[in-house]
């Protein structure tokens, strides 16, 4: 008898390294799997090497094709919502944020300042790691001295989870009063 | 430059032995190697240096953001062997929130990958969580020791499941592979574990070479050195070269081709 058997689901194991010796699911940039919305129109590195999306009804505005790009291509059109518009006006002028987002469980943009970079961790963590089922915040440090804070919360919409960048950890007071405005949104 | 992190559910399961003598194997192929002590008991640097509870190293970085890589990198008397400490700062843990210091983590490993080191090897703390999670998520292979022994494989499920959800949150990880490790070929129950893994797992995700459990890694960390580099210590030599033979075919990464072939 195998001695391991006594031990271990041996079918569970060879299910799950299995699933570890198949190439892992890329992430994709199509507009509904990354968020961003139909407005999307891709990304601008390459740009004379990628077909449009569309016959080009509304090209992006861009710089020359030969300009040098100084900047990360990821800067996405922002997303506002008037919904959360109040709240993120509240959320800078009394919390000091920089920069404000919300998404919901699938992963999907509801409002943006354009912080997309930041989307990916939040959807990483609220996808895989549950943070949905949390009612602390999620905090990371995301610069010297820029916090992104990831708040759970409830809306009318669902469980959504806000994201925002401030200069020093939130406390448990302006957290509550911040699920409340989102309630409210 | 590629980033391997060695890394298992497990503790001492030899994670710190296989990453000096890994990375020293890497170095003396001409891999300019840099080595990381991820783990907060510092385990790399009290085997390898002396001062290494007075250096600066990887957990200051992700607690001070003014620190520079000059700062904390250290070389040895192998111009392509370096080592970072695990460091001073005592306020992280090793359990907590996942994701907590991924972008920290991230930025560290492109600015090392900018000072022209071609391996970055970091030993983890045990778990895949915390910190170490965070670095399994922002590297781009992982190995997995794990010890030769029956109750040691009761750990596999739960570090295969770890290593799943990590993928997803980094889909670019290879995972290379479990490498087994304190084989006692004298012993039947550790022969026969072993045996039992790889007949469990698939081949490529189990390492052909596998390290014995041998008295000269105790002697080698007694004076601070790599095994290879003990008197006798040629076979030991032999087994980490063997294994980063396979880490180079398995990753197939150009930054990891010998300088000497």
């Amino acid at each position: 008898m195998n001695p391991i058997d006594t031990w271990v689901d041996t079918d569970e194991i060879r299910r799950l390294a299995q699933r570890l010796v198949t190439p892992a699911k890329q992430t994709t940039t199509s507009t509904n799997e990354s968020g961003f919305g139909e407005s999307f129109v891709g990304f601008a590195e390459n740009p004379s090497k990628t077909a449009p999306l569309c016959p080009p009804v509304s090209a992006p505005v861009s710089a020359p094709v030969s300009a040098p790009v100084s900047t990360p291509a990821l800067e996405l059109p922002s997303t506002h919502t008037p919904a959360f518009e109040s709240l993120a006006n509240w959320l800078h002028g009394n919390c000091a944020a920089t920069a404000v987002f919300v998404i919901n469980l699938d992963g999907q943009v509801l409002f943006d300042e354009g912080s997309a970079h930041l989307h990916f961790a939040a959807r990483g963590m609220a996808l895989n790691w549950k943070i949905r089922d949390r009612v602390k915040p999620v905090r990371l440090l995301v610069h010297a001295g820029q916090f992104l804070e990831l708040v759970p919360a409830h809306h009318a919409q669902g469980r959504l989870i806000l994201g925002i960048v401030v200069p020093q950890a939130l406390q448990a007071s302006t957290l509550s009063t911040i699920r409340e405005k989102i309630a409210l949104s | 430059m590629i980033s391997i992190a060695v890394s298992s559910q497990k503790g001492g399961v030899g994670k710190t032995t296989v990453s000096i003598n890994l990375a020293h194997a890497f170095a003396l192929a001409g891999i300019r190697t840099l080595l990381i002590d991820a783990d907060p008991q510092g385990s790399v640097g009290l085997s390898l240096t002396r001062q290494s509870r007075l250096l600066a190293g990887f957990y200051d970085y992700l607690a001070d953001p003014s620190l520079t890589l000059d700062q904390l990198i250290v070389p040895t008397r192998l111009e392509t062997f370096s080592l970072m400490a695990s460091g001073q700062a005592g306020d992280y843990d090793t359990g907590g929130s996942m994701g907590a210091h991924l972008a920290r983590v991230r930025t560290f490993l492109h600015q090392i990958s900018r000072r022209g080191f071609d391996l970055c090897l970091i030993d983890t703390a045990a778990g895949l969580f915390g910190v170490s999670g965070d670095v399994i998520a922002s590297s781009d292979a992982v190995i997995i020791p794990q010890q030769a022994e029956p109750l040691g494989i009761r750990s596999v499920p739960k570090l295969l499941d770890g290593l799943g959800k990590l993928r997803v949150m980094n889909p670019r990880l290879q995972v290379l592979g479990v490498l087994l490790t304190m084989v006692q070929e004298d012993l039947e129950d550790s022969t026969e574990a072993a045996k039992a893994l790889r007949e469990l797992l698939p081949n490529e995700l189990v390492f052909q070479s596998q390290v014995p459990r041998d008295g000269i890694f105790i002697k080698a960390s007694a004076r601070g050195l790599p095994a290879g580099v003990m008197e006798n210590g040629a076979p030991i030599r032999k087994i980490f070269d063997d294994i980063r033979s396979e880490i180079t075919r398995k990753t197939a990464s150009p930054a990891l081709t010998s300088r000497h072939a």
